[in-house]
């Protein structure tokens, strides 16, 4: 069974063109991108028990894409996430940042886990 | 090509006055939950909620708080969190809240809101429901 971070890996390993992506905070040697992609887990909570054994768990996974010109012409996030069987969920803005300039669009989605 | 239809339903005359007679009771019942779950949820972000240091950080736990609206119709909620307004929150606090929630450009999210909300959801429906029943508002 994949992790919830191999489905979110894969689902942003997707896109095309290709977007740096990293799990947060991304981290850089040099400058940052003009754009790139943080992701991490939120929460990940049981849903249902049977037997005292756990049957079903959600995720919410945030991913922030950040650009630094701006919100027109992000990759194609969505699409890659639904692909994974992702759900979406609540979209933010987040404010600019003062020294890398970068925009941030911080988007939820959720999965549900069966076993 | 109709643009119109019409629908009839029979019966909703002593429904309509269960619902009347039965207001009072049902504001005052859901409020009381409310005030129960408002509780819940806002202990539940407090115990999440990561101390950010700093020589210009807040301590969030101190800015999660509830706001209770008047009680005036029907329409019953409570706020609770980091409240978006000034005389709860002041605009530096808000924005720490926010990279705190939400994270940054350099940080990662430390989400406290989200979380509760995600990890109480269900209490807070069996609470809502049993305080219902338990007025006999609601069946079992």
């Amino acid at each position: 069974m994949i992790t919830i971070f191999e489905r979110v890996s894969t689902a942003l390993g997707s896109l095309s063109p290709a977007v740096p992506y990293a799990i947060a905070p991304y981290k850089s040697t040099g400058a940052l991108p003009d754009v790139f992609i943080a992701y991490e887990l939120i929460s990940g909570n049981p849903e249902a028990h049977a037997d005292n054994v756990e049957t079903a768990r959600t995720y919410l996974v945030q991913v922030s894409i950040f650009s630094r010109a701006g919100f027109i012409g992000l990759p194609d996030v969505d699409a890659a996430m639904l692909a994974q069987d992702f759900v979406k969920s609540d979209w933010r803005q987040l404010p600019q940042d003062p020294e890398t300039f970068h925009y941030g669009l911080a988007k939820d989605y959720t999965f549900t886990e069966f076993f | 090509m109709a643009t119109k239809t019409s629908l009839k339903i029979n019966g909703l005359d002593d429904y309509i006055q269960a619902l009347a007679n039965a207001g009072e009771d049902i504001n005052k019942i859901s409020r009381e939950a409310l005030a129960e779950a408002g509780d819940i949820l806002a202990a539940e972000m407090k115990r999440n909620v990561r101390v950010v240091t700093g020589e210009r950080s807040r301590n969030l736990v101190d800015h999660i708080k509830i706001r209770v609206p008047s009680g005036e119709g029907d329409y019953n909620y409570r706020e609770i969190g980091i409240i978006h307004r000034l005389e709860f929150t002041d605009a530096a606090t808000a924005i720490q809240a926010n990279a705190v929630e939400y994270g940054s450009v350099h940080n990662k999210a430390m989400p406290f809101v989200r979380p509760a909300i995600r990890s109480k959801k269900a209490a807070i429906n069996a609470l809502i429901k049993a305080r219902l029943v338990a007025a006999g508002l609601a069946d079992a």
